[in-house]
């Protein structure tokens, strides 16, 4: 187990699998094997215990398509002609989870984007900076101004010339 | 962990997020760092990174850095002309400043664009000088990407190559000799209605190519040999020359996936020489009793996977169905500890299945789909589903673990086995 400790003063016992998602704490294991509580000065406790959500799934996943028979199942009692027969386990796949898992409000993604970058966990930055690419595509610049809080510094001038610099991603 | 995640939190954001009133709404996405900012534009298509100049100032040459570019001309084929492909291609490639790496550069350029198709060796060879990483070719004819290949083939800094290619006069495709991609790493090749000429020269001078995705059509011969090869994705169509035999080499492969159409063919032959597979793919459509023997060879071949993905599909037109798997040519599954059986569980079939499960010493878990088909003549009765009812009460699938478990293991094939015997 390994105790983190967000910026807050909220600590968090993890397995160290769990942590080591993050290329910055493997670093730092790697270096000091003996190492059990580890400070996070950029990530307060609301994004870490997101963060942490979601390296503790991207772990377990790994770990049960590697022993998938480790995970006890159910058996089927009432049913009579199925002894040990399987109720459809959650065989939800990972992508799927990370969709429903990244649906939050703006001000959270920029954290995780933030939290992901200095913890260097790079499928969480994938993740969540494709999010912020998923919500630009399909908006007119100024929906994505209004979207963003994004004021425009240009005088009406220069943004048109902006766009006939480049006529061909404004058609 | 202490303090468990839960939405609650989550709803707390939103709610302060909600009670900010307008004067103080702050633009958060600009004081993310410019290599955060550059990293979001590299996801999106070039024209839509482009836009994003116009945004503010802090915005105005971001998307010229993004290290991804998607160049294709078809989006303007009905929109408006094709000068607008060039002079995208001109500003995010040929004029790109070249201290802002270049990883990866997808091309997708119509056959009728005569100005665009004119430009992409000119892309080409922008893309070698800035050390490009991942190429993708999306829908090339075959008549357009021959002039090119020499150039594609010398892009040696490519980690990732991915051809889509396709002909409408049967031509043939071969490569150059004297490849010298030692970095690639991941090759994509798919080819419809081309005559593939050995493909092992080149997978010889590929010296770190680990992952091959080819989708073929129309192959009579297939032969793959390659000391690298770790994971491999095969998927063989036929429209008019069905696959008769195929051949691997793969003293490295770990993962396989293979998928088959056999039509009308004779698919005599399968052989995979390949002692490290961990997990196995296999999927059949249109399957015939004289392709038995091939499958059966297959399995023998692979018989010490840990994983295996059956999935047949029965050719149905006969009257009365016949074992897919005959019970004598099921090979010893030493190593086999999850198997999925997609098939037409009729009697043949299941009791197929059981001589599987009595050669599979270590199996835990076993997955049977039922697979419908429409079945034509009048003996609809014996295509039904022999496999037993499910906890959801019906014969559609069943799942079974823990069979590692002796007594587990003896109640499933007892079950199976009645179920085999029994009359409708």
């Amino acid at each position: 187990m390994i105790t983190l400790t967000s910026s807050d003063g909220v600590q968090f016992d993890v397995r160290e699998a769990v942590a080591k998602e993050s290329q910055i704490i493997r670093d730092m294991i790697q270096d000091d094997c003996v190492i059990t509580n580890i400070p996070l000065a950029n990530v307060n406790h609301k994004i870490l215990s997101i963060v942490l959500e979601y390296c503790q799934m991207h772990v377990d996943k790994t770990e049960m398509e590697v022993n998938a028979s480790k995970h006890q199942t159910t058996t089927g009692e009432g049913s009579s002609s199925v002894p040990v027969a399987l109720k459809v386990s959650s065989n939800k796949n990972l992508n799927d989870w990370d969709k429903e898992f990244i649906n939050v409000d703006l001000d959270t993604l920029y954290d995780l984007i933030l939290a992901a970058n200095y913890l260097n966990i790079s499928g969480l930055l994938n993740l969540t900076t494709q999010a912020a690419a998923d919500i630009i595509k399909g908006k007119t610049t100024e929906e994505i101004r209004a979207t963003f809080n994004i004021k425009n510094d240009f005088t009406p001038e220069e943004e048109a010339a902006i766009r006939k610099e480049n006529p061909w991603a404004f058609e | 962990m202490k303090s468990k995640p839960s939405n609650p939190l989550r709803g707390e954001a939103t709610a302060m997020a909600n009670s900010s009133t307008d004067s103080d709404l702050i633009d958060r996405l600009s004081d993310l760092p410019d290599a955060l900012l550059i990293t979001i534009i590299s996801f999106l298509p070039t024209p839509i990174a482009a836009r994003t100049s116009v945004l503010c100032r802090r915005f105005r040459h971001l998307w010229e850095a993004s290290p991804s570019l998607e160049l294709i001309s078809k989006d303007y084929l009905f929109h408006s002309s094709a000068e607008n492909f060039v002079a995208m291609a001109n500003r995010a490639l040929l004029n790109r400043n070249p201290s802002h790496p270049l990883q990866s550069l997808r091309l997708e350029v119509s056959h009728c664009d005569p100005c665009a198709k004119a430009m992409v060796s000119s892309l080409l060879a922008r893309a070698r000088s800035l050390d490009l990483r991942h190429l993708t070719m999306e829908d090339f004819w075959l008549s357009d990407f021959l002039p090119i290949l020499p150039i594609v083939f010398t892009i040696n800094s490519l980690r990732c190559l991915s051809l889509h290619l396709r002909s409408h006069s049967r031509q043939e495709l071969n490569f150059p000799s004297g490849i010298n991609l030692t970095c690639l790493r991941s090759l994509s090749l798919q080819l419809i209605a081309i005559d593939l000429a050995d493909l092992n020269p080149l997978l010889s001078e590929l010296c770190s190519l680990e992952d091959l995705y080819l989708r073929t059509t129309d192959t009579p011969k297939l032969s793959l040999s390659s000391q690298t090869i770790r994971k491999l994705k095969l998927i063989i169509t036929n429209r008019t020359k069905n696959l008769d035999i195929l051949e691997l080499s793969l003293p490295s492969l770990e993962l396989l996936h293979l998928e088959i159409q056999c039509n009308s063919g004779n698919l005599s032959h399968i052989y995979a020489k390949a002692p490290l597979l961990r997990k196995a793919v296999i999927k059949f459509s249109f399957f015939h009793e004289r392709n038995a023997s091939a499958v059966a060879g297959l399995l023998n071949c692979i018989s010490h996977v840990e994983e295996l993905s059956l999935h047949l599909v029965e050719f149905l037109q006969d009257e009365n169905p016949i074992p897919i798997l005959s019970g004598k040519d099921v090979p010893h599954f030493h190593n086999l500890k999850h198997l999925d059986v997609t098939l037409c569980f009729h009697q043949h079939n299941l009791a197929a299945v059981i001589m599987m499960l009595l050669n599979c010493p270590i199996l835990k878990s076993l997955k049977l789909i039922f697979l419908t088909g429409l079945v034509r003549g009048k003996k609809r009765e014996v295509w039904q589903s022999k496999l037993p009812q499910n906890a959801d009460g019906n014969d559609r699938y069943a799942y079974f673990n823990n069979l590692h478990l002796e007594e587990n293991r003896k109640e499933v094939i007892k079950l199976l086995s009645k179920k085999c015997s029994s009359k409708r």
